[in-house]
């Protein structure tokens, strides 16, 4: 139950979880500790009873044929070391003959004759009573047959014995449980006190001091420790990367703005107006590079962002697909490119991204664009398979050599194969975080006489 | 506890108590302003003590609380017990009686009600059972003699001696000795049980008693008349608080309180159940045990005070006369009980009346 | 044709008007949404291009508005947020079409151009794509000024992708408006009256592209 709620106290759970079961355990005690109190109060007094029968008994006599007793003194004296209480007796005779006593004072339920006590409660002149029963057989000549007698005390004495055993017991109780409380209240902060001083640590560190953690003795933190140490190495190696990505990004954009510049300060000089012509469309040009630079570091950060922030969706592929090839058919209606669409799974589902999966099949679709021929064939589509889904992109274009074909899909790999690569290694570095989002992976091979085919083998169930 | 709370608290305290105390004075003064008009309080006391010696004990009572007015009925105590769980006596507000045994087979057969007296009214552990039934007076059982009849003769000082002079001075004793007719006195019964509980030689008491052919009376009384006008030589336990107003009296009499036990028996009081006006009856039995009740037994009545802090003619303190005395008080409790066992008194009464029928006349 | 820019950037808003001027479509500007509302209460425009990012009231929210008052005045959305979403939700809202900053201008007046033709097409029975015009009411052709011949079916297949510009039209969609359903047809004959289409009407403005595999796709290029 504890489980439902969000946060929770590792020490408050124990506690009163223990708490809880220590409660549990004082009733269960408690009712013995009454059973046995009330076991307890009767035994004593009921040995009184006893005494005080037997007494009464031994003084049976028969005398002339007549059965006699003679209460001893020490019958009711004994029974007075309850000072409180009330007694009642009765004394008779063979074939239940009354000979003294209370005449009317209850006898137990099927009683057989016998020299041993037996015990009885019994209600008497409005109090609540606890009797016993003793025979004696009397075989006088004249007389034979059993005499019995039958004395009962009130309870007052009993109950409050019991009381006193009862409540004497259940506070050793209390006092052992509160002890036990507190001995597992300081275990408790015993046993954090480890989790503590390794918070404490890692606050106290800076952002950049990176050495592994203390090590520790304790068996149960080293594991923490290690899978701390193991994720700050891992966020420093994602933060190197992070830091070779910026130095290549910034190269790159500083090297086409300032040809951006030196192109302005040049065309500024120009007088003759179809050489400032030329010089605009290099412009022109070099502007469209950074543009698609830009947008493509961006779309690798949001795509980045999107796979540590999990937004999955089922999604159509079908619908997604034909979408994203007719944007592209329509911005590039005009070339003598030539598109294709291979699905014959048409109403197939996945769970995915579906913002990820368009970005990254844009940029694939632009750079077969941007580095195929002008008579270039795409083709956009999917093969579907039992476990996975492969959406491909295929080109007739130059394609990768072979022994780039590995490093490519690298993140942030430098391909230094001509000018333009980088926007190439950024759409492949962008199909390659998106299909990892996707549990998948990217397969880049080149295809027959040329061009290549990236292919995003994608499981048809999320893990 | 912060202090501020505390403080609250103890004020508060300190205003209710303070408004108790007034409330209390009010319905005091309210009672007795409204008892001219309103109807006055009836409490019935039935009682086995002379009318006499209970008188002024009852007065200071009623000048105390004049609302209540007091209704003293004078019963033998047998009578009474019986009529009291007969049935047969109705409307007792308080019972007072010398039989302690028959007072505490009242209580333990469910006749009297629980009574709540106050932790300050300070009582002997033997004096009370179960906050039912309270003992008022302290009673020795003593032996009382004619002056005149010892002038030559040393005295008696124990049971011990007693014995052996009735033994062996026949003349001095002969026909001279008189002692109760347990039959007709349930004092006198009671006496002479409780001498078999408390001395080894009681049978020789009573048989020493019947040789000497003693007379048997009724009455504490009755034997003191007899005693001063020299009929009798000694009465054998007779009421002590009786004997000594007597010899105060009349100093023909002496009084023996015996060295080697003097039994103290309590006149016994108790509330029974049915009252009908329960407050009033709880107010008197207060009055009973409380200091001022007890100082005006002590000085004021011919009853001998409980409580050993009273002072006067009839306090412990005086009667003892600082002799070093053994007092054996019989404590209210169970074992009173065993010799109102029916076949225990058949028994212990045919056994004393095969003694004493025997005397020659 | 009157179009109203809704933008904050004064540079950017400058070099549109000063490009749209230059091109023969002044267009009107202003900076927000709250005063484009002013404007919009007492002149009337052929469309809107509203830039997302604006200062107090949202593009959105101010095309939301006018979608729930039932005006539908074509509207293109430009968007400068880092997060593409922006261009899935602005046509889920009733945009017409989107461009993302940064954006070249001869690709911009093309679109509203495309929004414009759209619009008026569907008012009049004229329809013109740059250097080809078509009239719905004489099924007359020209290009370039000169009257081109077409016959019954070339005419239907122009007419059904003119009304469909920038939209992929299934082999199935267009033998449902070409044929009778009672009329046998090969998919081969609609692939050839396409290309008897394109060949009398090449070097016009009107590109008609094949998707294998998924259908066809007209698209003005002016």
């Amino acid at each position: 139950m504890w489980m439902i709620s969000g946060r929770y106290s590792l020490r408050k759970r124990l506690l009163s979880g223990t708490a809880g079961l220590m409660l549990g355990v004082l009733l269960v005690l408690s009712a013995g500790v009454w059973q046995y109190a009330n076991r307890t109060a009767d035994i004593s007094y009921d040995r009184l009873l006893t005494g005080s029968a037997l007494a009464i008994i031994e003084r049976i006599r028969s005398r002339n044929g007549q059965v006699e007793v003679d209460l001893p003194y020490a019958a009711l004296d004994i029974l007075s070391l309850a000072p409180d209480d009330k007694v009642y007796y009765v004394v008779s005779g063979p074939d239940k003959q009354y000979l003294t006593g209370y005449r009317d004072f209850p006898s137990p339920e099927r009683y057989t004759p016998s020299a041993s006590p037996v015990f009885y409660n019994t209600d008497y002149l409005n109090e609540s009573i606890r009797a016993v029963v003793v025979s004696k057989r009397l075989d006088d000549p004249g007389v034979s047959g059993w005499v019995e007698v039958r004395i009962g005390q009130s309870r007052i004495a009993r109950n409050s014995l019991s009381n006193e055993i009862l409540l004497g017991e259940i506070a050793v109780l209390v006092l052992v449980i509160t002890l036990a409380l507190a001995s597992l209240a300081f275990g408790i902060n015993r046993t954090l006190f480890p989790l503590n001083q390794l918070s404490r640590t890692l606050r106290e560190r800076r952002a950049d001091e990176m050495g592994p953690l203390p090590d520790t003795d304790i068996k149960e933190v080293k594991p923490l420790i290690a899978s701390i140490d193991q994720y700050r190495t891992r966020l420093q190696s994602n933060l190197d990367m992070m830091q070779v990505f910026i130095a290549d990004a910034s190269h790159q954009i500083r090297t086409a703005l300032s040809s951006v510049q030196a192109q302005l300060d040049m065309a500024e000089m120009e007088h003759d107006k179809d050489k400032l012509q030329n010089r605009l469309t290099l412009i022109r040009n070099q502007h469209r590079k950074l543009t698609r630079l830009t947008n493509q570091l961006l779309t690798h950060a949001l795509v980045a962002h999107r796979r540590d922030t999990n937004q999955f969706q089922p999604v159509k592929l079908d619908t997604l697909l034909s979408a994203i090839l007719t944007s592209e058919v329509r911005d590039h209606a005009d070339s003598s490119i030539e598109f294709n669409y291979s699905n014959t799974q048409r109403d197939l589902t996945i769970d995915a991204d579906p913002v990820s999966l368009r970005e990254c099949l844009r940029n694939l679709i632009d750079n077969a664009i941007k580095y195929g021929p002008e008579n270039n064939s795409i083709t956009l589509g999917i093969d579907v398979e039992a476990e996975q889904v492969s959406i491909f992109v295929e080109d007739e274009g130059p394609g990768i050599p072979d022994e780039m074909l590995q490093r490519a899909v690298l993140r942030f790999e430098r391909i230094e194969t001509g000018k333009n690569t980088l926007g190439s290694g950024l759409g492949l570095a962008i199909a390659n975080t998106v299909t990892e989002a996707h549990g998948g992976q990217l397969h880049l091979s080149n295809r027959q006489p040329h061009g290549l085919r990236v292919e995003l083998v994608l499981p048809r169930r999320r893990i | 506890m912060s202090i501020a709370i505390r403080a609250a608290i103890v004020c508060l305290l300190s205003i209710s108590s303070l408004l108790a105390a007034e409330r209390r004075i009010d319905s005091d003064q309210g009672f007795e302003q409204f008892t001219a008009s309103k109807s006055v309080k009836r409490l019935d006391i039935y009682s086995a003590t002379d009318t006499r010696a209970i008188k002024p004990i009852i007065e200071a009572f009623e000048r105390l609380h004049p609302y209540i007015d007091v209704r003293y009925n004078e019963y033998e105590s047998t009578t009474l017990y019986n009529g009291l769980t007969s049935g047969k006596i109705k409307g007792a507000d308080v019972v007072l009686s010398s039989a302690m045994d028959l007072q505490v087979k009242l209580v333990n057969d469910g006749y009297a009600r629980t009574l709540n007296i106050p932790e300050s009214i300070d009582l002997p552990d033997w004096s009370h059972w179960r906050n039912e039934a309270f003992g008022f007076t302290f009673e020795p059982v003593v032996i009382a003699y004619n002056k005149a009849s010892f002038k030559d003769t040393p005295l008696p000082s124990s049971h011990e001696s007693l014995v052996d002079a009735l033994r062996n001075d026949p003349e001095q004793y002969y026909e001279k000795v008189g002692s109760y007719d347990i039959r007709l006195s349930g004092a006198g019964y009671f006496f002479a049980t409780h001498d078999t509980v408390v001395s080894s030689i009681s049978g020789r008491i009573l048989e020493s008693l019947a040789r000497a052919s003693s007379h048997t009376y009724c009455c504490t009384s009755d034997m003191l008349d007899d005693l001063g006008e020299g009929k009798l030589a000694l009465a054998y336990n007779v009421l002590g608080s009786y004997a000594l107003a007597r010899a105060r009296k009349d100093n023909r009499i002496g009084v023996i309180m015996p060295e080697d036990y003097t039994l103290v028996m309590s006149r016994v009081a108790l509330v029974p159940k049915q009252t009908d006006n329960f407050a009033a009856a709880q107010t008197f039995i207060r009055f009973l045990l409380s200091k001022e009740g007890q100082q005006i037994i002590a000085s004021k009545s011919n009853l001998i005070a409980l409580r050993p802090e009273a002072t006067g003619p009839s306090s412990i303190a005086a009667i003892s006369e600082k002799r070093q005395l053994r007092f054996h008080p019989i404590k209210i409790g169970l074992p009173v009980m065993t010799f109102q066992d029916e076949m225990k008194r058949e028994r212990f009464i045919r056994e004393w009346s095969q003694l004493f029928d025997a005397r020659t006349p | 044709m009157r179009i109203l820019l809704i933008e904050d950037n004064t540079e950017l808003a400058n070099a549109i008007s000063e490009y749209f001027g230059h091109i023969g479509h002044p267009l009107d500007w202003c900076e927000s949404a709250e005063s484009a509302e002013k404007l919009l209460a007492y002149q009337s425009f052929e469309m809107l291009i509203l830039d997302i990012n604006l200062p107090g009231k949202s593009g959105f929210q101010l095309l939301k508005q006018l979608r729930a008052k039932g005006d539908e005045i074509p509207v293109l959305v430009l968007t400068a947020r880092a997060e593409v979403d922006d261009r899935v939700s602005a046509l889920d809202i009733g945009a017409d079409d989107y461009m993302v900053k940064p954006f070249d201008f001869r690709e911009l007046a093309a679109r509203c151009r495309a929004l414009l033709r759209r619009e008026r097409g569907s008012a009049s029975n004229q329809i013109v794509c740059g250097n080809l015009s078509y009239d719905a009411s004489t099924a007359a052709v020209t290009l370039h000024g000169a009257q081109i011949d077409l016959r019954h079916r070339e005419i239907q297949l122009l007419e059904l992708l003119l009304n469909n510009l920038d939209h992929v039209l299934t082999k199935e969609q267009i033998a449902d408006r070409l044929y009778r359903f009672d009329e046998a047809y090969t998919p081969n004959a609609i692939e050839q009256v396409l290309t008897r289409l394109r060949k009398k009407l090449a070097g016009s403005s009107l590109h008609i592209k094949t998707i294998r595999g998924l259908g066809y796709l007209a698209h003005v290029d002016d």
